[in-house]
């Protein structure tokens, strides 16, 4: 909560608020939490139905007919939904890495240096945003197929890294632009080099961008589907792909089971790697 | 093994296969063995350790494939796709990506056959293929049968909830008559030619009409059902739900789907309209560069065993095209009684029809209608 | 081997080059080629099944604007309308601009309280914020559309809510109303994330200068805040605005094909329709009007909104 005293050097002086504007500040207050409220419900409450409708003995997600575990049984013997979640946890982690640190670098560069191609980079970087992901996904192909890559999780990661990229930079440049170089510049008038500045100054506290960015891309290649069926290999489908595999012929609750596990599954990983984060730095 | 254990397995495994796939830079092959087919009249070949088969979603019984697996030692892999094209685009962009098996629909066979893109099947070695009845050979997308062998088969109906209609539909001139009281409570396919089909049919020209003017007639027609009773436009499963779930009294469906739906609400009733409806049938067959051909024929004739057919169609619920089955009634009761499932093909003759797809004015000239009528 | 490190390090440009090249390579060959490759396509002719085949043509171009005309009408059938031009792709494109347009601002209502909500938070409780946040978009895109679409149904759970506080159901499922709702639902994250990127690194104390210097609360956010986190704003709009026009799977599934968007007549030309030429010039004209309007949103902005590109 933003402090009554201002900390303006000569011009500090504390007025006395007047009553009107105290009280709107409370009434904006309560607005933001209600507001922040509903709309943390609004996310919530059909991943609640998802959940629930797991449970469900009934096929289609039409109503509910009584509490059964037998899709979770079948998920667990199935072993091709299996190894499609897995891929796509291998890829998801593999392309949030990849864009992160290439995506970061870029908005690094594109930030803080001039350059004469710069305007034409711009440009470039919201190519990916703009291009329909399934001609994208076709192009992809197009391309792997002539310089003859062999289809698989290799190219699967690739493609990820190549849509989630932008992403990750367009958020790194907003956390960029706004930051305070004083305090890199007296990092290093104390006597630090470049690398120590980086490491111990400026990567910390990009660190808000970063996370944000790599939620970002991990959401993103966790979930796409279009780029990745025209990109997969034999054997290397992920979960999404599977799923929209089984479109025409519906969909079975099978697909909420294994959408709880893979969401509970990615809640643990965030937060082990959250507590692993966090005992790097006590 | 708890679960992390196998993820972890899973993940090693996939990613170590999928290193040495780049590496090689081919298509993982899989390891032949040494083993021989214990059926076969031409020279002997060796089975391959791994079939990958690329078929739709929930089209196979997984105890059919432990049955070849048992028999054979094959282990049967299965990618997933959900539309004909998607597995079109993808084999002729890049090539076959190491599929031995794959199950185009019928418009689908005669593109691919057209584009080069599948292998002539040796029928030496699918002696079984005479369980198949005759009706579904020689068919208008590979007259000479060389490229494929039927797999399962349906067709396109109308599902109502007979409870909330004022009199049962018989047939589609019914539903271009829809009632402006149940506005918004009707659906229809969104597929570009069922959709125009209904609206050829019920004019009386054939569903595969090419005539600029007949397709635009049926367009008008569709249009003025549109502003009369806002139909909604979705795939055949969804078209399911909503009937269960009471949003839609009434859809244009597949067989498969109105079943499903009936299973859940019996007030559901499936027909296939009197007057014409749209069959389909998808066929097993083999792309071109495929690892093994001889495994996949090997396997395309174990599917023909009429005790094989019935129990992969028993559980998913499809027409099999294997008479045999169907003498020996081997297939379930509730599906081979069921006329929704297994219409009477002989008697409704000519009324079924296949929808036939690859002539590019026509196709265009489709395209342009749904459009038109999605703007509308 | 660390000399030779040295002397690089000393070369001018060479920190820059080391940062551009991997963005640079990545951008270059999976997006510049396949781009071009796409461009190529919407210049060929279809072959009997659809795919590219020479001879080169402007025909997939002139097919989408050929029925254009002008025919101004005015209507007040839902809502004002006033047409300057007709042709089936033209309104297909400008419904489709107008909408994402649409649920992006809707989304930005939305999203803006929210991430200044959780800028403001105690910093240790930020991350589990932006986790709440992403967490529901962990699970599979499909079933989460079927959950909304549950949500909608006539005898969803709302409707079941309204009926058992006496009120008339709504028909919510199938209208353009729910193809906004599964719009925002898909867009929120895209919104929340860059804006509270920008917000979390806000000086506060700005907000407190300005009133004391007499500006109220309105004026202090115009002529404070904003400029600054323009960037994040900026960002979250464009990755926003972007997918919506491209969104056809949410559309069609909560529209149930009433809400007719450009995204779905792209999609068709590659699935059930095999038009690749066709496909790709449609995709290639929506691009180039989309980076026009971008550049437009950019350029229109104060200078302060410039150098945030």
């Amino acid at each position: 909560m933003a402090s009554d005293v201002v900390l303006l050097g000569e011009r500090s002086e504390i007025k006395p608020r007047p009553r009107k504007e105290s009280r709107g500040i409370g009434l904006g207050r309560f607005a933001l939490v209600t507001i922040t409220f509903f709309t943390f419900a609004f996310l919530y409450v059909p991943i609640a139905v998802l959940i629930a409708f797991s449970f469900n003995s009934a096929r289609t997600g039409a109503t509910w007919q009584s509490f059964s575990l037998q899709w979770y049984e079948r998920v667990f013997s199935n072993t091709r939904i299996l190894e499609a979640a897995a891929n796509s946890l291998i890829v998801a982690a593999l392309a949030t890495v990849g864009s992160v640190v290439i995506g970061t670098l870029m908005a690094i560069a594109m930030e803080r240096y001039q350059f004469r191609a710069k305007l034409a980079w711009d440009a470039l970087l919201y190519l990916p945003v703009i291009i329909p992901e399934i001609v994208m996904g076709i192009s992809l192909l197009i391309f792997f197929a002539a310089i003859n890559l062999s289809r698989g999780i290799v190219t699967l990661v690739i493609s990820h890294i190549a849509f989630c990229m932008p992403f990750v930079y367009l958020t790194m440049r907003a956390r960029l632009a706004d930051f305070d170089r004083s305090l890199e510049e007296a990092a290093q008038d104390l006597g630090a080099d470049e690398w120590t500045t980086f490491r111990r100054i400026t990567l910390p506290l990009l660190m808000p961008g970063i996370i944000s960015s790599a939620l970002l891309a991990f959401t993103l290649s966790l979930d796409d589907f279009v780029i990745s069926f025209f990109v997969t290999g034999v054997g290397s489908q992920t979960l999404p792909v599977y799923i929209w595999g089984q479109i025409r012929r519906g969909i079975t609750p099978e697909i909420n089971a294994i959408s709880t596990l893979m969401l509970l599954l990615s809640i643990v990983l965030v937060v082990v790697a959250q507590l692993i984060q966090r005992r790097q730095r006590a | 093994m708890n679960r992390r254990q196998f993820l972890r397995l899973g993940l090693g495994l996939t990613g170590s296969t999928a290193l040495l796939a780049a590496c090689g830079g081919a298509p993982a092959t899989p390891q032949t063995q040494g083993q021989q087919a214990p059926t076969t009249d031409t020279a002997p070949e060796a089975l391959a350790k791994e079939l990958s088969w690329y078929n739709w979603g929930s089209y196979i019984a997984d105890s059919v494939l432990e049955k070849f697996k048992a028999e054979f030692g094959v282990t049967v892999k299965v990618d997933v796709y959900g539309s004909n094209e998607e597995m079109e685009a993808k084999f002729k962009a890049g090539g076959n990506p190491g599929y031995d098996l794959i199950t185009p629909s019928d418009y689908m066979v005669s593109k691919m056959i057209a584009a080069g893109l599948l292998e002539k099947l040796n029928f030496d070695r699918i002696p079984n293929f005479k369980n198949i009845d005759d009706s579904h050979k020689n068919l208008y997308f590979d007259p000479t049968n060389e490229y494929s062998v039927a797999y399962n088969w349906g067709c396109t109906g109308f599902a109502f909830d007979k409870t909330k209609l004022p009199e049962p539909i018989t047939n589609w001139k019914q539903v271009i008559d829809w009632p402006e009281a149940l506005r918004g409570k009707l659906g229809m396919l969104d597929d570009v030619r069922e959709l125009l089909a209904v609206g050829l049919r019920v004019l009386g020209y054939s569903g595969n009409a090419t005539d600029p003017a007949e397709i635009n007639a049926a367009r008008d027609l569709l249009i003025s059902l549109k502003r009369r009773a806002n139909y909604a436009l979705t795939d055949s499963p969804n078209a399911a739900t909503n009937l269960v779930a009471g949003d839609i009294f009434a859809t244009q469906i597949y067989t498969s789907d109105a079943v499903t739906a009936r299973r859940e609400n019996p007030n559901v009733v499936y027909v296939i309209p009197g007057d014409v409806s749209t069959i389909w049938q998808d066929n097993l067959c083999v792309p071109k560069g495929a690892p093994s051909q001889y495994t996949a024929e090997v396997f395309i004739n174990f599917l023909c065993r009429p005790e094989i057919a019935a129990e992969n169609a028993n559980e998913i619920g499809l027409g099999t095209p294997n008479a045999v089955a169907l003498k020996q009634s081997l297939i379930a009761p509730e599906l081979a009684e069921d006329k929704a499932v297994y219409p009477d093909v002989a008697a409704l003759g000519s009324a079924l029809e296949f929808l036939k797809k690859g002539d590019p004015q026509a196709d265009e000239r489709y395209q342009r209608a749904f459009d038109e009528i999605k703007a509308a | 081997m660390a000399k030779i490190l040295r002397v690089l390090r000393e070369q001018p440009g060479i920190r820059l080059a080391g940062l551009m090249a991997p963005g640079a390579f990545w951008l270059s060959v999976f997006f510049l080629v396949p781009l071009l490759i796409m461009a190529w396509i919407s210049f060929l002719s279809r072959d009997p099944l659809g795919f590219p085949t020479p001879p080169l043509t402007l025909q997939n171009y002139w097919e989408i604007i050929r029925d254009i005309r002008f025919a101004p009408s005015i209507s007040l059938a839902d809502g004002l309308a006033i047409r300057l031009f007709e042709g089936l792709y033209l309104e297909l494109f400008w419904r489709s601009i107008w909408l994402s347009l649409l649920s992006t601002v809707i989304t930005l209502l939305i999203a803006f309280p929210v991430a200044l909500f959780m800028a403001r938070l105690p910093p240790r409780y930020r991350n589990l914020a932006l986790f709440l946040v992403m967490i529901p978009f962990w699970t599979n895109f499909l079933v989460r559309t079927y959950a909304l679409q549950f949500m909608l149904r006539s005898n969803g759970p709302i409707n079941t809510l309204l009926r058992a506080l006496g009120l008339e159901p709504i028909e919510l499922l199938f209208t353009p109303t729910a193809v906004m709702l599964g719009l925002v639902y898909g867009n929120l994250p895209f919104m929340i994330l860059p804006l509270y990127t920008s917000l979390e690194k806000f000086d506060w104390t700005m907000i407190e200068a300005a009133h004391d210097l007499g500006a109220d609360t309105l004026r202090a956010f115009q002529r404070v805040m904003l400029p600054l986190i323009s960037p994040g704003l900026l960002a979250g709009s464009i990755l926003t605005f972007v997918p919506a026009i491209g969104a056809y799977i949410t559309v069609e599934l909560m529209g149930g094909g009433r809400t007719n968007m450009i995204g779905y007549a792209i999609a068709q030309q590659f699935s059930a329709s095999v038009n690749w030429p066709f496909g790709s010039a449609m995709s290639l004209l929506m691009m180039i009007i989309v980076t026009f309007a971008a550049v437009l949103y950019f350029r229109s902005g104060r200078g302060e909104y410039r150098n945030a590109i």
